[in-house]
């Protein structure tokens, strides 16, 4: 059976409008296709300027598109009396923290969503402990926002999202403002929400070990899809990669080298673990 | 003589307040002149609190910081002269572009220090030279320039008053892995050619491995380690302790240890590449 396509664009076209006296607009997207299967874990890789937050935008009608369709869950994104329930479907989590918290009181952050959408405060207050729960921050629930680690804090946003029950959440660099462990904290809870929750998460990111976690990893170059395939199969292309201003995995690049210098390693390797194993295969028949 | 140094500075926040806590405790530290040391240590671990005690923004509530061989904090003069020895520049700087154009920007601090026009513009030129800004940028404003030049653009505006001490407090927060690389590479050049000592702080394990000469660790208020990269480096159990991590590419080398294959030790892939090399292999 063929999987459920929950975001799909049909040839999208989108610009932004130059302001007066400005040239260049960036991020354009043209002629852009995609299908995203329900409960995929999908990465969009690519420089700044090169589209990828434009297409988030397009995922929830934050933009619409100039030609083409956004569909999301069977909705046009384009349909103004849809805009409220595309919303209800996609969440997202944006880069910077501070930028996204509203309430003074953790709890009454989580709770803003909901109450938008007129729930019932009964219900209101399940989803909103559940959801603080889902992403380890319940003890925090009386707390002040700001007094909160930035990865606590995304960890917070995340869980406004999962309190309006959303079946999609696209995030935006979600950890490009953290430290090594505010990384880990919301890395953690992206897997939890896609492999316990079955949400379909949609990371664009710019850490090449986060995107080695998804299911599926999109490069894009120039508003276009240049790679689109599993991790291990997009990391290989080292070459392609470097020359689009991206990383590959330091042990991916390492075997890379290796292999560039005439040492026997595959060349489809991605983590520490499978770099260590490779070296010592080879070296221990010396 | 140390350029920059701390002798058992201590500092409080809200203090005398029921929420005064201990923002860096005992601080002591000796930075010689032209390293370029990597200030590394998790959020809340005090190292920004701590550079902004080199430069005179912070006053520690005891101890000395000692620039240049003057206690900054002797008298009003040594202050000032202080804020010009050693250049801040804070995270996000592209948020503080306030100018009508990029060369108006660059030229504020050392206009503040009542330098002569002339003496200006041949800085504001070198500096632009320095973070690699093209000339015809100078005159738009700095509104229109790319996120990576706008960046490019506030760091040259520190460069510009020639400072001593160059701290750049996480210079490549946010930026894509090119314009991540161009800042680094601005960094290490810049401290080649002028003799600067330059300070990093950083969340990138792998960032400081590249350029760094120094390694500076803090933790919980206090220096937790300080030495060269590879004596840093080598405690990897101690540094995953105060939630720091190593480069991948050392985790490589820590396995292949665990598995009775040990070839020392690598931070960066280059290197790590070229000790495999030499064991063997390269011939087949």
């Amino acid at each position: 059976m063929e999987d459920k396509v929950i975001i799909k664009f049909d040839n999208v076209s989108f610009a932004y409008k130059a302001d007066e006296g400005e040239t260049v607009a960036t991020g354009v997207v043209d002629g852009f296709s995609l299908n995203v299967p329900e409960g995929q874990f999908l990465a969009i890789l690519g420089h700044n300027g090169c589209g990828k937050s434009t297409v988030a935008k397009l995922m929830n009608g934050i933009l619409v598109p100039d030609s083409g369709t956004v569909t999301v869950d069977g909705m046009d994104t384009s349909d103004d009396e849809k805009v409220i329930d595309v919303r209800k479907t996609v969440g997202m989590v944006f880069q910077n923290p501070d930028n996204q918290i509203v309430a003074t009181i953790v709890e009454d952050d989580v709770a803003f969503g909901p109450e938008n959408l007129g729930v019932a405060p009964e219900e209101i207050r399940k989803r909103v402990d559940d959801a603080l729960k889902a992403v380890g921050m319940y003890e925090f629930r009386g707390r002040e926002p700001h007094r909160l680690s930035g990865g606590q804090k995304q960890r917070v946003a995340i869980a406004g999202v999962i309190a309006m029950n959303t079946k999609c959440v696209v995030m935006d660099e979600p950890t490009a403002m953290l430290d090594p462990q505010g990384r880990q904290e919301v890395m953690d809870t992206i897997r939890m929400l896609n492999k316990e929750r079955g949400i379909t998460v949609i990371l664009i990111t710019h850490y090449m070990d986060e995107a080695v976690k998804a299911d599926r990893v999109v490069v894009m170059d120039k508003g276009e899809i240049v790679l689109d395939n599993e991790p291990r199969k997009v990391f290989k292309n080292v070459e392609k990669l470097k020359n689009l201003g991206l990383d590959v995995p330091q042990a991916t690049e390492l075997a890379y080298r290796l292999k560039q210098a005439g040492f026997p390693i595959a060349d489809d390797i991605l983590d520490e673990k499978e770099c260590a194993a490779a070296i010592l295969k080879v070296l221990e028949v010396k | 003589m140390p350029i920059l140094s701390a002798n058992g500075v201590t500092h409080l926040y809200n203090k005398g307040t029921p929420s005064q806590s201990k923002a860096i405790y005992d601080i002591n530290v000796d930075i010689e002149e032209g390293e370029l040391v990597g200030i590394i240590g998790h959020t809340g671990s005090g190292k920004s609190t701590l550079v902004q005690h080199f430069n005179g923004l912070l006053k520690p509530e005891n101890g000395q910081i000692i620039v240049d061989g003057k206690d900054i904090w002797k008298d009003k003069k040594s202050t000032r002269e202080a804020r010009f020895k050693v250049g801040l520049c804070f995270q996000y700087p592209e948020y503080q572009l306030f100018e009508e154009t990029v060369y108006k920007d660059i030229s504020f601090g050392p206009k503040n220090m009542g330098l002569k026009e002339e003496e200006i513009h041949k800085r504001v030129l070198l500096a632009a030279e320095y973070v690699g800004l093209k000339k015809e940028l100078l005159e738009k404003s700095p509104f229109d320039l790319s996120g990576g030049e706008k960046r490019r653009a506030a760091i040259a505006g520190v460069i510009a008053m020639q400072p001593k001490v160059l701290i750049l407090d996480e210079p490549t927060a946010g930026l894509d892995p090119k314009g991540r690389d161009r800042i680094l590479e601005m960094i290490k050049s810049y401290r080649e050619r002028t003799g600067s000592t330059v300070l990093l702080v950083s969340h990138s394990m792998e960032d400081v491995a590249k350029i760094a000469t120094k390694v500076l660790v803090m933790n919980k208020g206090q220096v937790e380690m300080y030495g060269t990269v590879d004596e840093v480096y080598s405690h990897s159990v101690e540094l995953r302790n105060i939630g720091l991590n190593v480069p991948q590419v050392s985790k490589v080398f820590e396995i292949l240890k665990s598995n009775g294959m040990n070839l020392g030790s690598a931070y960066t892939v280059e290197k790590a590449a070229e000790i495999i090399l030499s064991k063997g292999g390269a011939s087949v």
